[in-house]
């Protein structure tokens, strides 16, 4: 585990471990103090509740060699009247689209302006252009929140649920709540290594996570993060706010790095004061100086520090990676019962790992090393590419050997791949002006390993669409007859299939057989169906034969027998072979209607519409309410009559690029209006989301 | 004319043997052992609403070269985990959608020779696999097993049954014994057997006299709800008869001379 060595500059003061007790003032003044109360909180709610916003963040995550999209939900805070809220990197850190619904019910699009996972933090900006208001930005202020105490009134805001933007109110329950190391890790990073959580009994839930806690002033205290057993946890205001107006102002966050490991003191250390080395890593600013583990840090850049408890580490680790990148600090230590001291000059902290990107003709998600992730895999250098996630169908799965998650390649085509960045490249070289796939011969490592592979590249073969066998059908829906209903119905106990459907226009409907008729003898064989299984068995036995047979069918009609001649046909299930478009844009495939969706449906034959097939998820057009099913009549008011006019509008939208694209959809017996907002910009919006990254 | 003399060559090889069990099962094992192939090759399953979105496996089987340009014969079923559960998906109103890519065939040499699908009938549970590179000669194909209609078992007879024994025995042809337990005559055809191998479709069973029965498959049926429970699905593992087999594989030399 990577326990990050910071900085602060404010961190003489200690643990809240003996908070002082605040009661409230109001509960010792009487019943009259709940008007005040009220008031308070009305104008506290009043300050901010304007500008909270509820997210609808369409993310992205590296599995089976894939980049997958995800929908979640959450809260936001707007900070400045340029468009700029605050919300957690869990939120909206790896969005690929935001979209933001503002307290008034406006919608307009965000992006990420920066993100920091190790504070769990994300600046994110309104595309005010898109506001039809023309109402200046609601915002909200932050408070201090250093001078919170326990007991505090305080109101979380947000949208729970993804739902509307609501309220609840608690008491602050501890102002330096800690969680056992590595309980949220994001991204790689220990998030509780920074941060001490503002602890509130509010209610909070799903969806809540990037919204405000509020004091009674109306100010932004913390960004709700955690809840657990009822407790909420808040990121503290102060610590949110530095590092908020950072990515404001650079669009990422500096921080420091020394190479310390640090914990607790072991109770049995005859030391008071100080905070224990755990470890040193190579080749750090700390090695450098010649700290060791056992050495006890007394004072950082002047500052005192001190690790008697759990909740005074993260203060010790803010101090270290708030120090300014490259300053010369001096560190006072104890080693054998001497006091010593050492000088060492701080450097840029990577991030704990690379971002995950997609090499879609390698089948695979990759990623940089960064200082951290090279010291976990042991390696001497940040050079090579570490796979992430592998497609099971992809060439790097197919490679012989097969690329696994956690290889790291290290050179293709005898070329040294120094990062992804350059294996992006020369995979690019490879693939100019070829068609298909082509092999590469790669040399990856595995643990101390390092093995050679043949890798191709490129488009993955398409998949088979071998000739199926056709085989006759019985397009209608039938039912055995069991003694207990031929008694009802008075027919003779021999059993029997009953029609309860026809297809209209298919085979057996041509030979005039009806529903309700029992057909008692086929092909001059009597029927005897009394079970489910018999009925099954009736059809299987149809499929067993020749199509264009012409069978003789013995049927009872309202007592009568009646005999009549079914020519077997092939499958009435078109749908395998059905024209169908795959809609990329707007990420749908649909298809034209069967026979049997248009019977199944009761659809009048003149009924001109396709089905939609598939909906890609997250996207656009299932965030709009499209689902596997509809039957699309329309699109931007153009009539779908089949595929190809499917495709001319999809070409003709790709043009006009409007904001919104409305579907016209049946769905059961109701029609309905579709709203999508379709991401023209896709490619641009995740290279902008990739390219962002702390630290580097 | 090139499937011509392919089956003419396969019918000329066609004989019967005699005398004790355990000798023909050796003798059929020397000769046909090899013509029981692995092969490997990717599936995606893709269904509105699976919350991983697209999956993707590598999946393995055992097929029995039936022609001497390399055709195979699969279970459909080993091919393609979902063959013949529309039914069962439709009454859940879930169509999901399978394909099949990266198909290929191992030899006995551990070469690998990429193939395609030319026809497949999930009625009868059988894909047939067509090398793609079967003009080169420097590929060999092991002797193909001639399906023939004509050939039929009863009830008790015993079967010699041939497959592998797979990668953790570096892919040694194995050969077993199995019983007919039952003749399905309705909708068609087929052998009730206890199973020689515990896993092995895709290979073929032979009438102790060494002429060729059929192939084992898989037999899936949706069972119609008696319970709120809605459809089940039963299988079974069979043997479809030789005469299936040679009209399908009729059809499927036209299907790939047609892809040609």
């Amino acid at each position: 585990m990577l326990v990050v060595t910071g900085c602060g500059r404010t961190t003489s003061q200690h643990a809240d471990t003996k908070p002082e007790m605040a009661l409230p003032a109001q509960l010792e003044q009487g019943a009259e103090i709940s008007v005040g109360l009220a008031r308070d909180m009305e104008r506290a709610i009043s300050r901010v509740y304007p500008a909270i916003v509820r997210l609808d963040v369409i993310s992205e995550q590296a599995a089976d060699g894939r980049m997958k999209k995800e929908r979640g939900f959450g809260s936001g805070v707007i900070i400045r009247s340029d468009g700029y809220l605050i919300t957690n990197h869990h939120v909206a850190g790896r969005a690929r689209r935001i979209r933001c619904r503002l307290a008034s019910g406006e919608e307009v699009e965000g992006r990420i302006v920066g993100t920091d996972p190790l504070a769990d933090v994300t600046v994110v900006r309104l595309d005010l252009e898109q506001r039809k208001s023309a109402e200046p930005l609601p915002t909200a202020e932050f408070g201090d929140s250093d001078a919170l105490r326990v007991g505090d009134i305080v109101l979380a805001m947000g949208s729970p649920g993804g739902v509307s933007q609501s309220v609840t109110r608690g008491i602050v329950s501890n102002t330096a709540l800690i969680l056992p190391s590595g309980t949220l890790t994001l991204d790689g990073e220990n998030v509780g290594s920074l941060v001490r959580w503002i602890a509130h009994d509010a209610q909070i839930f799903g969806g809540n996570s990037g919204g405000p806690l509020v004091d009674m002033q109306g100010r932004i205290v913390g960004i709700n993060e955690i809840a657990f057993a009822g407790i909420g946890g808040a990121i503290p205001g102060n610590l949110a706010r530095s590092i908020a107006e950072q990515i404001i102002e650079k669009g990422r966050v500096d921080r420091s790095w020394i190479g310390l490991i640090t914990q607790t003191r072991p109770k049995s250390l005859p030391v008071e004061k100080g905070v224990l080395v755990a470890s040193v890593m190579p080749d750090s600013p700390a090695e450098e100086a010649d700290l060791r583990p056992g050495d006890i840090l007394l004072s950082y850049d002047g500052v005192e520090v001190d690790g008697s408890m759990p909740e005074d580490l993260p203060l010790f680790n803010v101090l270290v990676v708030s120090t300014p990148i490259g300053k010369e600090v001096v560190v006072k230590y104890l080693r054998d019962g001497e006091e010593r001291e050492a000088r060492l000059r701080t450097r840029r902290r990577e991030p704990a790992r690379g971002r995950d990107r997609l090499l879609r003709s390698w089948g695979v998600t990759a990623q940089d090393f960064t200082l951290f992730s090279a010291m976990a895999y042991l390696r001497e250098s940040t050079d090579g590419v570490i796979v992430s996630s592998v497609s099971a169908g992809g060439p790097a799965a197919q490679a012989e050997p097969p690329i696994q998650p956690g290889d790291v390649i290290i050179a293709v085509e005898g070329e040294t791949v120094v990062n992804l960045e350059a294996l992006e490249k020369k995979t690019e070289k490879i693939l100019e002006g070829r068609v298909g796939a082509h092999p590469v011969l790669v040399a990856f490592e595995r643990g101390r390993s390092r093995f050679l592979s043949v890798v191709r590249i490129g488009q993955p073969p398409r998949p088979d669409r071998p000739e199926r066998t056709k085989r006759p059908d019985f397009p209608a829906v039938v039912q055995a007859v069991p003694t207990s209903l031929a008694e009802v119905l008075g027919l003779p106990d021999t059993g029997g299939i009953r029609v309860a459907y026809v297809f209209p226009g298919l085979s057996v409907d041509q030979a005039g057989i009806q529903t309700d008729d029992i057909i008692i003898s086929f092909d001059g064989v009597p029927v005897r169906a009394r079970r489910p299984e018999d009925a099954m068995q009736f059809v299987r036995q149809i499929r067993a034969r020749k199509s264009g047979s012409v069978i003789p069918v013995e049927l009872l009609r309202k007592g009568e027998k009646i005999r009549v001649e079914l020519t077997l046909a092939e499958s009435m299930d078109a749908a395998a072979e059905a024209d169908r478009y795959e809609a990329r844009l707007l990420d749908f495939d649909a298809r034209a209607l069967t026979l049997q969706d248009r019977a199944l449906r009761k659809l009048p034959d003149d009924f001109k519409a396709l089905l939609v097939e598939r909906v890609e998820e997250a996207s656009a057009s299932e965030l709009a309410g499209l689902r596997t099913g509809d039957l699309l009549i329309s699109i931007a008011g153009r009539p779908i009559s089949d595929t190809a006019a499917l495709e001319e509008i999809v070409k003709a939208l790709e043009k006009e690029r409007p904001r919104y694209v409305v579907l016209f959809v049946r769905r059961g017996v109701n029609t309905m209006y579709l709203e999508v907002e379709p991401d023209w910009n896709r490619d641009h919006t995740v290279s902008q989301v990739t390219g962002l990254e702390i630290g580097q | 004319m090139k499937i011509g003399l392919s089956l003419l060559a396969c019918a000329i090889a066609l004989k019967s043997f005699a005398g004790p069990l355990e000798d023909n099962a050796r003798r059929l094992l020397a000769e046909y052992g090899e013509s029981v192939v692995s092969f490997r090759a990717v599936v995606r399953v893709e269904a509105p609403g699976m919350t991983r979105g697209p999956q993707e496996r590598e999946i393995t089987g055992w097929g029995t070269v039936v022609a001497s340009n390399g055709l195979t014969v699969v279970s459909a079923t080993s091919l393609s985990p979902l063959s013949g559960l529309t039914e069962a998906f439709e009454m859940t109103g879930v169509r999901p959608t399978t394909s099949v890519s990266q198909i290929r065939i191992r030899q006995k040499d551990g070469n690998e020779i990429p193939a395609r699908q030319v026809l497949t009938d999930d009625e009868l549970d059988v894909t047939f696999l067509l090398p793609e590179n079967r003009e080169d000669r420097s590929i060999s194909w092991p002797k193909p097993v001639v399906f023939t209609a004509g050939v039929r078992a009863q009830v008790f007879d015993t079967l010699i049954g041939l497959a592998g024994t797979g990668e953790m025995f570096g892919w040694l042809p194995a050969v077993g014994s199995a019983q007919v337990n039952g003749v399905v005559e309705r909708p068609r055809r087929m052998y009730l057997i206890t199973r020689p191998f515990s896993n092995a479709v895709g290979t073929p069973l032979f009438l102790p006299d060494g002429r060729p029965l059929g192939l084992a498959v898989v037999r899936r049926e949706t069972m119609p709800g008696r319970t709120s429970r809605g459809p089940q699905v039963q299988q079974a593992v069979v043997v479809l008869p030789a005469e299936d087999l040679a009209e399908m594989m009729t059809r499927a030399m036209k299907a790939a001379e047609a892809g040609n």
